[in-house]
C-alpha cells in the first residue's frame, strides 16, 4: 500500500513511521513534487486533448511548479520555529504527504475526464468541481494538523495550519492568477 | 527503492506516454486561397500559465496550436503581453504558427477587450473607447471578449464605434442556453468582425471556437488587416455561420476543416485511448499501491 493511502487511513500512525524513515537526500526531497507535478500535468493532459503526451504532461508539470514551491515555503516557514530535529528535506517529503486527498480528486477527476470529450465543460459542471474540492480541502488540513504536531512537535497546531495556508495558498493563487488580481481589486474598491 | 507495483506503476505511465506522444503531431494544414485571400485559422483569446491563469507555458500554447491545426495564435495576457511576446519568439524560432502578442483588457464587471498587435500594456482603467484608441495607436486590434449579458456596461456607444470585432463564438455558447443569443444581440449593435475564440486556459481544446481570416498575406500584419476589414467567417453552434456576406459562400470549403464538436468524434483514436487508459492506471497504481 502507497504512503498516499496509509497517511490516508491512519494519519498518526504514518507520520511517526515516516519520521523514523531512512533519508535519501536529494531523491527524499524531490520525489513528492514531481508526484504532485505530475498530477497536474496528467491532468491538463486530459483535460485539453484526447491523448496523454509527454509534450502536455511535462507543460502542465512546469506550468505548475509553483504549487510544491508555495507548499515548502509554506512548511520551512512553520519548520524555522520549530525544534528542527529532522532534516529539512524529510520534513518537507513528509509534508507532501498531506497532498494525497488531492492526489485521490486529481485521480478522480482524471478518470471522468477519460470518459468525456474535452470540448466544452458547463458552468453548472464548474461549480460542482470546484464545491468537490472542499473534500480534499479539510481532509488535507486535519491530516496537516497531525503532521505538525507528530512530525514537528508543534501545540499551536490550529495556529500553524493557517500560517501555512496563508504563505503557501497566497503564494499559488498568487502565481496562478498574477496581474488580473489587480483589475479584480479595483473592480471591487469601485 | 522502488516495490513491484510501483515498478509496474511507472512501466504503464511510460506505456501511456509513449502511446500518446505517437500521435501527438502537428495537424497537416494545406494552405487555402479562396476569392484571392489566404484563409488563415486563427484563435484570438489564448492563456498561458505565467501569471494568466492558464494551463499552458507561452511555448506550450504555440505547439499545442500546431497540434489544433491552426495558423494562427494570439497570446493574450491578463493585463499583460509579455507571455505574448515570449510565445511570439519561441515561434519564431521553430517555424510554428503566427503568432500575435495581445492583452485581455480586463475591466472587471465593465468589459474584457481583446487588444491584439500591441506592444505595451494598456490600462484597463480607462473607458472602452479609450482602450480601444491606445490599441489602435499601438497598432493593433480590438476585439470584444465574451460580451454576454452581464460584462457588457463598459460598451458604450463611443466604444462600438471604434471597435474592431467581438466574439461571436466562445465555448460558453455550447452549455450557456442564451448564449449564442446574447453573442448575436452584441454582434448587431455595429458592423463588427465576426470572431470565434476559444478562451483557452487549457481545460477544453484550443481552437474549439476559430475565426476564418481572409487575409492579403500569411502574416500578423495580413491578419490584422482582414480584422480591420470584417473579412472573418465563423462557425458558430449548430449549422449557424457568421462574418462578411460577401465570404459566406465559402463557408461550404471552410466547414470540412472546422474541429469536429460532437462528443463521439473527439475522443481520439484506438491510441489515444490506449495512452489514456494506461497513464491513468499507471497513475492511480503510484496513489494508491
Amino acid at each position: 500500500m502507497s504512503t498516499e493511502l496509509r497517511v490516508l487511513r491512519a494519519p498518526a500512525a504514518t507520520f511517526r513511521e515516516l519520521t523514523a524513515s531512512p533519508d535519501r537526500g536529494a531523491w527524499t526531497l524531490v520525489r513528492r513534487p514531481l508526484l504532485i507535478m505530475f498530477a497536474m500535468g496528467l491532468l491538463l493532459s486530459l483535460s485539453s486533448s484526447t491523448r496523454v503526451s509527454a509534450r502536455t504532461v511535462v507543460d502542465g508539470m512546469i506550468s505548475f511548479a509553483f504549487v510544491p514551491i508555495a507548499e515548502a515555503l509554506a512548511v520551512a516557514a512553520i519548520y524555522a520555529r520549530s525544534d528542527r530535529r529532522l532534516p529539512f528535506t524529510r520534513v518537507v517529503d513528509t509534508f507532501l504527504v498531506s497532498n494525497a486527498p488531492w492526489l485521490l480528486w486529481i485521480l478522480g477527476f482524471c478518470a471522468w475526464q477519460v470518459a468525456r470529450s474535452p470540448t466544452t465543460m458547463s458552468d453548472t459542471t464548474g461549480k460542482w468541481l470546484v464545491a468537490s474540492l472542499l473534500a480534499p480541502a479539510c481532509w488535507a488540513a486535519y491530516l496537516d494538523l497531525q503532521f505538525f504536531r507528530i512530525v514537528l512537535s508543534r501545540r499551536a497546531v490550529a495556529v500553524d495550519l493557517v500560517v501555512a495556508r496563508l504563505i503557501g495558498w497566497t503564494g499559488a493563487i498568487g502565481c496562478f492568477l498574477g496581474i488580473a488580481l489587480w483589475a479584480q481589486i479595483v473592480a471591487w474598491l469601485r | 527503492m522502488m516495490t513491484r507495483p510501483q515498478i509496474g506503476s511507472v512501466a504503464l505511465i511510460a506505456a501511456g506516454l509513449i502511446a500518446g506522444s505517437i500521435g501527438d503531431r502537428p495537424a497537416p494544414v494545406a494552405p487555402i486561397t479562396l476569392g484571392g485571400y489566404r484563409v488563415l485559422a486563427a484563435d484570438f483569446h489564448n492563456h498561458s500559465s505565467m501569471w494568466s491563469d492558464g494551463a499552458f507555458t507561452p511555448w506550450g500554447l504555440v505547439l499545442e496550436a500546431e497540434r489544433q491545426g491552426l495558423d494562427a495564435i494570439a497570446v493574450t495576457g491578463h493585463n499583460e503581453v509579455w507571455d505574448g511576446r515570449l510565445a511570439q519568439r519561441f515561434s519564431r524560432a521553430v517555424g510554428g504558427p503566427i503568432v500575435i502578442a495581445g492583452q485581455e483588457v480586463l475591466a472587471e464587471g465593465r468589459f474584457h477587450m481583446i487588444a491584439a498587435g500591441i506592444k505595451e500594456v494598456v490600462d484597463f482603467r480607462q473607458s472602452a473607447a479609450d482602450v480601444i484608441d491606445d490599441v489602435h495607436r499601438q497598432g493593433g486590434i480590438a476585439i470584444a471578449a465574451h460580451p454576454f449579458h452581464g460584462i457588457v456596461s463598459g460598451w458604450d456607444e463611443a466604444a462600438m464605434q471604434r471597435l474592431d470585432g467581438g466574439e461571436i463564438c466562445h465555448p460558453n455558447i455550447f452549455w450557456m442556453p442564451s448564449g449564442q443569443a446574447e453573442l448575436e444581440e452584441f454582434s448587431a449593435r455595429r458592423p463588427i468582425a465576426a470572431i470565434g475564440s476559444s478562451d483557452f486556459h487549457g481545460l477544453g481544446r484550443m481552437g474549439v471556437c476559430r475565426t476564418y481570416v481572409f487575409a492579403r498575406e500569411a502574416s500578423e500584419e495580413g491578419i490584422l488587416e482582414a480584422v480591420r476589414a470584417h473579412r472573418t467567417l465563423v462557425f458558430g453552434d449548430g449549422d449557424r455561420v457568421y462574418g462578411d456576406p460577401e465570404l459566406l459562400a465559402y463557408a461550404g470549403a471552410l466547414r470540412g476543416r472546422a474541429p469536429s464538436r460532437e462528443p463521439r468524434e473527439s475522443r481520439g483514436t484506438a491510441l489515444d485511448w490506449i495512452s489514456r487508459m494506461t497513464a491513468l492506471a499507471g497513475f492511480a497504481g503510484i496513489v494508491l499501491l
